[in-house]
């Protein structure tokens, strides 16, 4: 009783390192999606003014791992670390985006974090995760809106972005999040965490 | 200090039927180096880090017994001073350090223990002198080939002043040679040392006492084949040269066995990588009937199956059965569905995995995790077979099976080529051994 | 031409640079913009060795490729204007420039920050000055030392899949999953391998 008490809101040595990996691991999948979209398709639609709406096509990528990651170990505090490690260690990397991408990550970590802390870490189903995307797609679109002076922007151009970024954050940091977690649940690999706890001890053996 | 385990009984889960140990108790004597047998999956390495302390404070429940050093209870230490008692070398040498270098990882372990800042560099200095790595200190951990990061490991428990250490596999993964001098060290240094290990003869004459854990004992290698004759050249190496490593020349004829020997970080698995077009070569590599470059990747996968150190990383389904299922479908298009898994039951009995049909693959152990990516690559009708380390972490029983079954599919017309440590396997059991990286 | 910007302590630097990052913007000036990002580029070329100096050239190359598609957003879409065909003006000249300029303000911070920190030495930093954990500063150093060994395994597992027949894309599932498993395993393996050398909270 005091074991599962304690692994509720402490986070151990493993926990960390764990959250530093997915962290780590989502910086490479971040990293090496905005420098293929910038190197591949940005020259192809610049011409049009279309060049820097291309990456809100991918943008969920950069929400995945601060929805992912709290998901399965469903404790105060990982989505904020988890997000802002992943945004540090990208601007570590040499991202093209720099700078902005760190303060970006720290919104969008407290976003999700929000969503996750208003049911109070017990509920998490498809409607937190869903809700928790579409939070981080409002926090970081309104720090891009003011920061990235799209106040001066077409309405409609803007408006477009929007739904384009929420779509994508709700199919791949939303519904795939939470596709793999589950897998993952389902493979016996999260025996020690709170999404794998049912799926502890042998199958049945029918 | 002797270390000491009485009427042990643990499992992994509450609730679990069957505890993984039950009842056990064993007495490590102080100075002494004790080697810990039995089968695989016999609960070996959980009694390792239950003996170092690590487990049930990390993972698991101890519902009886207790472990006591020197006559007190190991669970009333904390971490940092149960290190300076008992501790252990890993399996994995890649995954022990959370520091860049040996200099900043030993820092780290003095803080651990205490032991305040200026103190630490006398300390440091004495352990890499005595260990003859004083040159490896600053060296990127990502460098080192694995004899060294054992080094390494041996060198911080060295500086933690531990007394006791528990070896689990610590030597599976890197050359004779290096274990060797590593159990030079620890013999000399006086350790009390408990030694869980599958190569036995690696040990003699260094060992003083040697306990079963299930009452069975390493049979000394008697598996004596008897090997068929082999077929027509399927592929042939002269003059290669991959990233700066130059390999002797090679001719691998149909059906025949080979086994690839050498130091670890001496170019096997680079080896293999370059038969599946994943490296850039000098020389020449004939593919069957044609030089390697011209084939696209895709049509040399289907002629050429490889199974990996980490086997892991190749399963794609959630549970055993449909692991296999999914390479004899791909190969067998055209049957019916009852054809293809009775296929699938009789490859899983072959290693007696049909009990773990329903087990999602990264539940095995790391031994039946190698077996069933084994089965995945021989469903299908692949006329090549590269294999890195298969045998790795296995018992007799199992490295027998697994040369069972290549050799009668190397009798059927399969050409396997499998890079080892195990040089009396080698001997044993393959048409030709090649020596690479003198 | 020295090092003095490896010099400064890590914690400050880092701190001064996120902070700075973050105050402007709140500021909406083309001249700020400007003489931000020639700020850092002159602290650049004066305070870090050669070796950063080409890094940053490599870092500028995908940056200006982004900064020149931010032109053309604010030049079809901003100040008025509607569309590629319809109302370019003064105005949106000048919000497209703005916009860019913008962009390489930040990217000058940037450049700043991950020319110039070493991870070591800002996890150090921040135990001392910022009273980090130790369960956190270790734990991170721990993770982030595994990214060479990372980037083999992933390679590894794609490579896998394919052997087996299984096309992988740039960002099929399937390897991540296969590396989130890696993670998994490693986390306690690492954790386990660093409690048995006495590390404690």
């Amino acid at each position: 009783m005091k074991k599962s008490l304690w692994n509720l809101y402490v986070w151990q040595l493993k926990d960390v390192i764990l959250a530093s990996l997915i962290a780590v691991l989502f910086a490479v999948v971040c990293y090496a999606t905005v420098h293929s979209v910038v190197f591949a398709v940005t020259p192809l639609v610049t011409p049009f003014g279309f060049g820097d709406i291309a990456i809100e096509f991918v943008f969920g990528i950069f929400f995945f791992s601060a929805i992912f990651s709290p998901y399965i170990m469903q404790k105060p505090g990982v989505a904020t670390v988890v997000g802002t490690l992943t945004g540090l260690i990208q601007i570590l990397m040499g991202s093209a985006f720099s700078s902005t991408v760190l303060v970006s990550a720290l919104v969008q970590g407290l976003s999700a974090e929000a969503v996750f802390a208003m049911f109070r870490y017990r509920k998490f189903n498809w409607f937190t995760m869903l809700l928790a995307a579409l939070a981080c797609t409002v926090g970081s679109f309104v720090l891009a809106w003011y920061r990235g002076l799209w106040t001066d922007l077409d309405p409609g151009f803007v408006a477009t972005r929007f739904i384009i970024r929420a779509v994508s954050a709700l199919l791949i940091s939303g519904i795939a999040a939470k596709f793999l977690a589950d897998r993952l649940a389902k493979a016996g690999v999260l025996k020690s965490y709170p999404l794998g706890a049912k799926y502890k001890g042998e199958p049945d053996e029918s | 200090m002797n270390l000491d385990a009485r009427g042990l009984t643990f499992k992994y889960f509450e609730n679990a039927r069957q505890p993984v140990i039950e009842d056990f108790s064993i007495s490590i004597e102080s100075g002494k180096i004790t080697l810990l047998v039995g089968k695989s999956g016999c609960g070996k390495s959980t009694l390792g880090y239950i003996l170092a302390g690590l487990y049930p404070e990390n993972c698991g429940y101890l519902t009886e017994g207790g472990v006591y050093f020197g006559g007190v209870n190991l669970s009333t230490f904390t971490p940092d001073k149960r290190a300076a008692c008992v501790s252990m070398m890993f399996q994995n040498p890649d995954l022990q350090f959370c520091m860049n270098h040996l200099e900043n990882e030993l820092h780290f372990c003095l803080e651990n223990i205490g032991v305040p800042e200026p103190e630490r560099p006398p300390r440091i200095k004495t352990a890499v002198n005595t260990l003859g790595i004083s040159h490896l200190l600053l060296r990127s951990f990502n460098s080192l080939s694995g004899g060294e990061k054992q080094k390494c490991a041996l060198c911080c428990i060295l500086v933690i002043g531990a007394k006791c250490i528990i070896l689990d596999e610590a030597f599976a993964n890197i050359d004779k040679e290096s274990a060797r001098e590593i159990i030079g060290h620890i013999k000399t240094l006086g350790f009390t040392v408990l030694a869980i290990d599958h190569n036995v003869a690696l040990w003699e004459g260094n060992v003083d006492r040697t306990v079963s854990m299930d009452g069975t004992y390493p049979k000394t290698f008697d598996f004596r084949p008897t090997l068929h004759d082999t077929g027509a050249e399927v592929l042939s190496v002269r003059n290669l040269q991959v990233n700066g490593i130059r390999y002797p020349d090679m001719v691998f004829p149909k059906g025949s066995i080979t086994a690839i020997v050498g130091k670890s970080g001496s170019g096997k698995t680079t080896f293999f990588r370059t038969i599946i077009k994943q490296c850039k070569y000098q020389g020449e590599i004939h593919f069957f009937g044609r030089e390697l470059s011209r084939w696209r990747s895709k049509h040399v996968f289907a002629k050429c199956g490889i199974v990996f150190q980490n086997p892991s990383n190749q399963f794609l389904a959630l549970n055993a059965f449909d692991e296999v299922l999914f390479s004899v479908n791909r190969w067998h298009t055209g049957k019916d569905k009852a054809t293809k898994e009775k296929k699938t039951m009789e490859l899983l009995s072959v290693f007696d995995l049909e009990r773990y049909k329903k087990y999602s693959p990264y539940l095995l152990s790391q031994g039946q995790q190698r077996r069933l990516a084994v089965l995945t690559m021989i469903a299908g009708e692949q006329e090549l077979l590269l294999l890195d380390e298969p045998t790795y972490g296995q018992d007799y029983e199992n490295i027998v099976a697994i040369m069972e079954l290549l050799l009668e599919k190397a009798r059927q017309g399969l050409t396997v080529i499998f890079a080892t440590h195990n040089e009396t396997l080698a001997d044993l059991c393959a048409h030709q051994t090649i020596r690479i990286g003198d | 031409m020295s090092d003095f910007l490896f010099r400064i302590n890590p914690f400050y630097k880092f701190t001064f640079l996120v902070v700075f990052a973050t105050v402007i913007t709140f500021i909406h000036s083309f001249w700020m913009n400007v003489w931000v990002f020639g700020a850092c580029i002159f602290l650049l070329l004066t305070g870090t060795r050669p070796a950063q100096h080409i890094k940053a050239l490599k870092i500028l190359i995908p940056v200006t490729v982004f900064a020149v598609s931010l032109f053309f957003s604010g030049l079809f879409f901003g100040g008025g204007a509607t569309g590629p065909f319809g109302g370019i003006s003064t105005a949106s000249t000048q919000s497209g420039m703005n916009m860019a300029t913008r962009f390489y303000s930040f990217v000058g911070i940037g450049l700043l920050i991950s020319l110039t920190t070493d991870p070591y030495a800002l996890v150090k930093s921040l135990r001392t000055h910022a009273k980090l954990p130790r369960k956190f500063a270790y734990g991170m150093l721990a993770a982030i030392h595994l990214l060479p060994h990372m980037k083999t395994e992933y390679q590894n597992a794609r490579l896998a899949f394919r052997v087996r027949g299984v096309p992988v894309g740039p960002l099929s599932l399937k390897p991540i999953f296969a590396m989130l498993v890696n993670a998994f395993r490693w986390s306690e393996m690492l954790s386990i391998a660093m409690i048995s050398r006495g590390f404690y909270e």
